[in-house]
This record gives C-alpha cells, sequence and structure tokens, in this order.
C-alpha cells in the first residue's frame, strides 16, 4: 500500500508549493493520475518513487516510510522495489537492449547481476517482441521498441510497485495498446502495484481507479 | 566498480571518434617528452660510444662534424679528400699507427669503406664466414650488408655509379664477397670493406684493360709515341678484376696523390696523442686532427639543448590540450546530465555516477599510457637509427 499523509513540497526557489493532505493507493491496484500539465504529477510520482523528499508530511510504502530512509537507503529501496516508466524512455544510447534493461543490476550493488538475471531479462524482452533485438543498440530500435525496452527494465527487478509517467504519450496507437497490454500482463501475474500518470483518457477505463489530481489537491 | 567499469568502456567504444582523438591527443603529450628523452639517452650512448673507441681523426679542414660522421658512422656529407701521403706522415712521426678510410661509394645503400686490414683489427671485427679481403677487387660485408644484398662468400656485388648522368664518371665494379662479419651492433655492420686501392679503381683512378703494348692491339691505338701509347674510344675497360686480368690494373700517377676521405691515428700512448694533436696546429697545415669524443660532445650539447626547447614548447602544448581534454569531459557531463539524472532515478548513487566519470577518464589514460609506453619501446629500439638519419 502506498500512503500519503499531510505532503508538502516545494523545488528550491520554486514558487509553487504541492500540498495534499492525503492519499492512498491499495497494493495490486491499478491507478491512473490525471491532470492538467504542471500540476504535479511528475512531482507525486518523484515523491512516491523518494526521488524527492516532503519538506514535511510522509510517504510510505508498505511499511517504509521513505522520508525516514537515508539517501543511500531509499536509493536501494527504490531499485528494489520501484520501477520507473518514463515518457521519453530514458535509456543509454551506448547500450544494447539487454543491456539496457539489466541496467538497475549494473548500477546498484544492492542486485545481484547473476544468471538469472539475465535469464529474466532475456525473457522478458522475448516476451516483450524484441527477441531477435537483444544485442541490438537502442537508438536502431522504433519508439515503440524503444518504449517496450523501457517497460522491461522497469520490471526487471520485480518491483512491488511500478510508477509510470506518461508511458504511451510517444506512441503511435498501435504502440500504446501494446506498452499498456504489457504493464496490466505483469500487474496480474504479479500483483503490482502500479500508478500512471496519463493525459491519455481513451486509457482510463482500463485502470481499477482513477485520480483527478486538480480535486485532490483543491 | 565493475559496473562502472562495463559502462565506461561501453560508452568510451560506443563513441569512438571521440574516444580516439582523446587517445590520440593524450598519448603524443605523454610520448613527446617521454621519447625524447630515450631517443636523447640513446643517442648520446651510441655517438659516444662510438668516438670514444676512436682516439684521433685526421681529415681534410672544414667542418670536423662532418668528417667525424663520415669517418665514424660512414654517413653524411662527403667531406674534402686529403691525400694518401698523410699516412705516411702520421706513420713517419712514430706517434700513432695510421688507419686511411676511403668512403665515397656505394653498393646500392651500403657504404664502400676503402682501409687496410688494420681497421679490422682496431675495431675487433671478428669473420663470421668466408674470409679478410686479399688482392684488389676482393671485399668484405659487414652483417647487415650481407642481408641486405643477400649475398654471402663468394657472391659477386657491383657498385653503384656515383652518378647516373656522368658518362666520365667512375664504371661500376663487380666485387668479389670473401668473408662476411660477425654483427657488432655498430655502423661497421652496415659497410661494404674494400682495400683502400680497390676504392680507387672503384673511384676510377685505377683501372684495367687490354695490354696496348702488345702488336695484336693495333686497333685499339690512336697513336704510339716513344713514352706513351694513345688509345682509341673502342678500348675496353675490365669491370671486374679477377686472376686473368689482375695484372693488367693499374694506377696513373703517384699513390701518394691519390685521395682518401681520413685516417684513424692510433697514437702509442697519451703523451704521443698529446704530440700528434701539436703537429696539426700550423697555419697553413692542410689538415685538420680531432679527437671525435669532443666533436660528439659537442653535437650532444646541441642536441640536449634543442631537446629543452622542444621539451618546453611539448609542456605549453600539453598544458593547452590538457585544459582541452578537461573541457571536452566537462562538456560531455554536462550534455549528459540528463542520462545520469535518470541513472540516480532508478537507483544509481552520486558515488557510483563519479566512479563512472572516472573510468572514463581512467581508461582514456590508461590506453593512452599503453600506447605512449609502446611508442617509447619502438623509440629505444630504432630511434636511434632513426635520428641518426636524420643528423647525417
Amino acid at each position: 500500500m502506498i500512503r500519503i499523509e499531510n505532503l508538502q513540497f516545494a523545488y528550491p526557489g520554486g514558487e509553487y508549493t504541492l500540498r495534499l493532505p492525503e492519499l492512498s493507493i491499495e497494493s495490486g491496484s491499478r491507478t491512473a493520475l490525471i491532470g492538467p500539465s504542471g500540476c504535479g504529477k511528475t512531482t507525486l510520482l518523484h515523491l512516491m518513487a523518494g526521488v524527492l523528499v516532503p519538506d514535511s508530511g510522509s510517504v510510505t510504502l508498505g511499511n517504509h516510510e521513505l522520508s525516514r530512509l537515508s539517501e543511500s537507503a531509499r536509493r536501494d529501496f527504490r531499485a528494489a522495489r520501484i520501477g520507473l516508466v518514463f515518457q521519453e524512455f530514458e535509456l543509454l544510447d551506448y547500450l544494447d537492449v539487454l543491456d539496457n534493461v539489466l541496467l538497475p543490476f549494473r548500477i546498484n550493488a544492492s542486485l545481484t547481476l547473476d544468471a538469472a538475471a539475465r535469464e529474466r531479462a532475456t525473457a522478458l524482452a522475448n516476451g516483450a517482441g524484441l527477441r531477435d533485438k537483444l544485442r541490438r543498440p537502442v537508438t536502431r530500435l522504433s519508439q515503440g521498441e524503444r518504449q517496450r525496452v523501457g517497460l522491461c527494465r522497469a520490471l526487471i527487478a520485480r518491483p512491488e510497485v511500478v510508477l509510470a509517467d506518461e508511458p504511451t504519450g510517444n506512441l503511435d496507437p498501435d504502440n500504446k495498446e501494446r506498452a499498456i497490454e504489457m504493464l496490466e500482463r505483469h500487474v496480474a501475474e504479479s500483483g503490482t502495484t502500479l500508478v500512471v500518470a496519463t493525459h491519455d483518457h481513451a486509457l482510463l477505463p482500463r485502470f481499477d481507479r482513477v485520480i483527478d489530481f486538480a480535486e485532490l489537491i483543491s | 566498480m565493475k559496473g562502472a567499469l562495463y559502462l565506461a568502456g561501453r560508452y568510451l567504444r560506443f563513441h569512438r571518434i571521440k574516444t580516439t582523438i582523446l587517445v590520440v591527443s593524450l598519448t603524443i603529450l605523454l610520448f613527446l617528452p617521454l621519447g625524447l628523452e630515450i631517443l636523447v639517452a640513446r643517442t648520446a650512448e651510441r655517438l659516444r660510444a662510438r668516438a670514444d673507441t676512436t682516439p684521433l681523426l685526421i681529415g681534410a679542414k672544414g667542418s670536423s662534424l662532418d668528417l667525424a660522421l663520415r669517418a665514424l658512422y660512414f654517413e653524411g656529407e662527403v667531406p674534402e679528400s686529403i691525400r694518401y701521403e698523410q699516412v705516411a706522415r702520421v706513420r713517419d712521426t712514430g706517434l700513432a699507427a695510421p688507419v686511411p678510410l676511403h668512403v665515397h661509394y656505394r653498393v646500392r645503400k651500403q657504404p664502400v669503406v676503402g682501409t687496410t686490414l688494420d681497421y679490422f683489427d682496431f675495431r675487433g671485427l671478428r669473420i663470421a664466414a668466408g674470409r679478410r679481403f686479399s688482392v684488389l677487387g676482393e671485399c668484405v660485408l659487414g652483417a647487415d650488408a650481407a642481408a641486405a644484398l643477400e649475398v654471402g662468400p663468394d657472391d659477386k656485388v657491383i657498385t653503384s655509379p656515383d652518378n647516373l648522368f656522368d658518362l666520365a664518371g667512375a664504371y661500376p665494379l663487380r666485387m668479389t664477397v670473401t668473408g662476411v662479419l660477425a654483427r657488432t651492433g655498430t655502423p661497421d655492420d652496415a659497410a661494404v670493406f674494400v682495400d683502400v686501392r680497390t676504392s680507387w679503381v672503384i673511384a676510377g683512378l685505377g683501372h684495367g684493360h687490354r695490354d696496348l703494348t702488345k702488336p695484336d692491339a693495333a686497333a685499339q691505338v690512336l697513336e704510339r709515341k716513344e713514352d706513351r701509347v694513345v688509345a682509341n674510344a673502342s678500348v675496353l675497360q675490365f669491370n671486374e678484376i679477377t686472376a686473368e686480368n689482375s695484372a693488367e690494373f693499374h694506377f696513373h700517377g703517384q699513390q701518394g696523390d691519390l685521395p682518401i676521405s681520413a685516417i684513424l691515428a692510433l697514437p702509442r700512448n697519451a703523451k704521443s696523442q698529446t704530440l700528434l694533436l701539436g703537429r696539426y696546429l700550423g697555419r697553413d697545415e692542410p689538415c685538420q686532427i680531432m679527437e671525435p669524443r669532443a666533436v660528439m660532445d659537442e653535437l650532444i650539447a646541441t642536441v640536449v639543448q634543442v631537446r629543452g626547447y622542444v621539451v618546453a614548447v611539448t609542456l605549453l602544448l600539453g598544458g593547452a590540450t590538457l585544459l582541452t581534454i578537461c573541457s571536452v569531459f566537462w562538456l560531455s557531463v554536462r550534455l549528459r546530465r540528463r542520462e545520469l539524472n535518470t541513472l540516480e532515478k532508478i537507483g544509481c548513487s552520486k558515488r557510483f555516477v563519479g566512479g563512472l566519470l572516472g573510468a572514463e577518464v581512467a581508461v582514456v589514460f590508461v590506453l593512452a599510457a599503453a600506447f605512449a609506453a609502446g611508442l617509447a619501446l619502438l623509440t629505444a629500439r630504432y630511434g636511434e637509427s632513426l635520428i641518426r638519419g636524420l643528423i647525417v
């Protein structure tokens, strides 16, 4: 479960302060976060991931209140339990498909890069329709393929929570459908909590809960 | 750290042009002062070693450096000749043993050194195959010369013409190889040694042709007088000295007037050396005498001075290059800010990011250092012959 209480956050030097009295998201649920650009959806996802720390209030995932964890503990927590998906994919151009999927294992010592991890990476990439492109540089992939690599990277460490920021924002309808199906399949199979910030209202019926962020913070 | 190294390697490989430019720049930066130091040290060592074993050198007045390089290394500008009578002059003083050197012609790229057998004894040259030369038209090859010409004992070599367009110049002479010297690691390895009289034959100062005094040679005679016979243009010179025609070879003029390049003077002792040095101080003296060590020390001092300037310039350029490289890395980090932020978002520490960037810098430096070390080794191996080629 994700629980947010009395949260306040402002970027240093920023005029806008995000205030959120309370929000709870059930484990294993699929939640869509909608709202106008700039209302703070991405900031909230970063606070949930522990990338940002609230000025006051708390963000709790399971039994862990993120703001009480040290920076390194938060980092390890994020690497092991949270999968992040970005609108611009944020892949490393100088790595191939498999290396991008395995990236969390290479950059965080709390994850062990062993044969099992490699097998899982291959299985995920195969499942994402990238079977014959495992050693291809990501610069030579289509937009849809790149986002699927980004999804595989988010799922490789078997996260408890997947936080996706506009994951279909740069995709055509076919690839959008494929990406969402992939996320849904994973959530259904592993009971992962899924929180997606999106502007795409066509996707909303596929979520258990839709939160209008503008209403939430007013 | 393993992950940082892996990612650094992938990044550098992906940006191979940038990496290559950085590595090449750093390699040059590291190699230049190092290579220069090795080059100067090796060159000085080799130049001194040869000069140290040559006590005194006598030759025509002019550039003492040219004379020393010609007599010691058989390379460089051909200095003015001196007359062979100077050999007798040294011998007659009783102060030193003279060894004549006539270094002018070549067999392909190998210098022909006209001398006496005393030269072999003086330099400690040992025959590895065959025997020393004993008569006109025979030669002994240094180990490298034999390898370059691909010949051995009983094979033939032909001298190269001095000038292809000089029709009146010396004819090429076909010589018999009688022996090959053991390798010494000195310029002697590259030389073709002949008797000094053979070198005069190569120079056209001695020649062999049919005996025109015999009655059956009438067709080649233009004019007969009491004291001489004038031949016409149909007389052919022998281009090889053989047992059959060796008696027909002769020199025109006095032997003492024939040219040599230099004389190695081997004094009996230090006192003889000093006395002999004094004999050549006269204002009208046609020859100069020198201690090769002093000439080489002068040359080395000049080289060391030049090295100082080069090192100073290299340091300045190196500083500029280093600043450029630093700015390349700095700009690279700025351009990669988004990538590095993503790494931190998905669980990477700032320390890891630092390690990743440090590993990239380290790999570039290690590669450059390895290449610079390789170049330094090559310089140590081949640099001396290169610099000798540049100096002479």
